[in-house]
């Protein structure tokens, strides 16, 4: 994988975890397979994040191109990886920063996150305030046209007024299935290759 | 016989097209451009083509703002030689392709204009050079300043187009031949456009 990739991983490892999202979480918010960020982010695998997920990313993240794409044309260090196997021989990875001068900063620790990880998150928004709110919009024609996971986060967290957890946005779409006398939304891929859910009986 | 419409992100067509404007700007053909990147001859011209899918990946775009760099400084230095005090832009990082916006992620069709508004004369020079109909015949000085005027509403003068007409008659790149049409020399594409 060439170099800047590693950076541009990296980048986006550490914005994700500043913000308490989980790699499940960040995939969900990307309108990608659950486990595309845990795959990015293991070096075994050669996926990872083109150019059009730094537009998505910089959405999700509110930040600027730097924080996401290296410049390596400036760059006085070198990344260093080593591996290691967990208990279950799954790989973990520990990255560092080796700098011209010889010092050593550690940059990350990788390794597969479970899908129901929550990380150290502000969001005070309990699971069932947001599936409140799921299903409220569901009764106003919200979902009547398609609407994928981020476009839906903002408008969740504009509404209740403070930040949420993916997770319970995730959970609360999911939850929708038709069954128990819960509405069906479904999802699907659109023509940009994310995720969006729509409502098609109400 | 039928092209395909190519869809892209609006971000990858932006680095398209600003890499376009600043490889016209410096003066860099495609084809030199797919060297350096030791791709085959026609790489670049495909992803500046709206005929292809291709487009720039973020290791690529890394290598382009190496060699901007390098070439930026060879023509800062030619314009000092020339006695020309006008400083140009000679560092180049990725973030030159990049917006500063956040832009849509909703797919457009990969639309490439052949001459982009707004530029200078020698970058539009450069681009109605890359045309395959304007030089296809030879061009007076004057026919190459009305067409740079009407393409860019501008109002430039012959004096604008001197040095990069010198510069598009000369070196390995050489890219126009100049033809002596009674008193007037024309310029029509060098022999190696020709044929693309």
């Amino acid at each position: 994988m060439p170099r800047i990739e590693v950076e541009k991983m990296l980048n986006v490892c550490l914005l994700r975890k500043k913000k308490g999202y989980s790699q499940f979480e960040l995939s969900f918010l990307m309108g990608q397979r659950d486990f595309y960020v845990r795959d990015v982010e293991d070096l075994s695998h050669t996926l990872i994040y083109s150019v059009p997920f730094t537009n998505i990313f910089r959405e999700i993240f509110d930040c600027n191109i730097q924080a996401i794409v290296p410049d390596l044309t400036s760059a006085n260090y070198t990344i260093q990886i080593s591996m290691a196997k967990d208990h279950s021989a799954n790989p973990i990875y520990k990255t560092e920063k080796v700098f011209d001068d010889g010092r050593v900063e550690l940059i990350a620790i990788l390794s597969a996150e479970p899908k129901d990880l929550l990380l150290k998150s502000s969001s005070i928004i309990t699971e069932q305030s947001v599936k409140d709110w799921v299903l409220n919009q569901i009764s106003i024609g919200y979902f009547s046209k398609p609407k994928n996971a981020l476009q839906i986060l903002k408008d969740c967290e504009k509404e209740l007024g403070s930040t949420i957890r993916p997770l319970f946005l995730a959970n609360a779409l999911k939850a929708c299935n038709g069954t128990k006398g819960t509405p069906k939304l479904t999802s699907k891929k659109d023509g940009n290759g994310r995720f969006v859910f729509i409502c098609k009986h109400l | 016989m039928a092209t395909n419409n190519w869809f892209l992100f609006p971000i990858e067509l932006y680095l398209i097209i600003q890499v376009r404007l600043i490889r016209l700007d410096l003066n860099i053909v495609a084809e030199e451009l797919s060297n350096f990147l030791k791709k085959g001859e026609k790489y670049i011209g495909h992803i500046e083509s709206s005929a292809h899918n291709s487009k720039y990946n973020d290791q690529i775009l890394s290598e382009i703002a190496v060699y901007f760099s390098q070439i930026a400084k060879i023509r800062q230095q030619e314009l000092k030689d020339s006695g020309d005090s006008t400083i140009i832009k000679t560092e180049y990082t990725i973030y030159d392709f990049y917006p500063k916006e956040v832009l849509s992620n909703d797919k457009v069709l990969k639309e490439i204009p052949p001459i982009p508004p707004g530029i200078g004369p020698a970058p539009t020079l450069n681009a109605l050079i890359e045309d395959p109909t304007f030089f296809k015949r030879a061009r007076t000085l004057n026919e190459i300043v009305n067409k740079a005027n009407e393409v860019q509403h501008q109002k430039w003068e012959a004096k604008d187009f001197t040095r990069p007409l010198e510069r598009a008659v000369k070196g390995k790149n050489k890219r126009l031949e100049v033809i002596l049409k009674g008193d007037l020399n024309t310029y029509i594409l060098a022999n190696k456009q020709k044929k693309v």
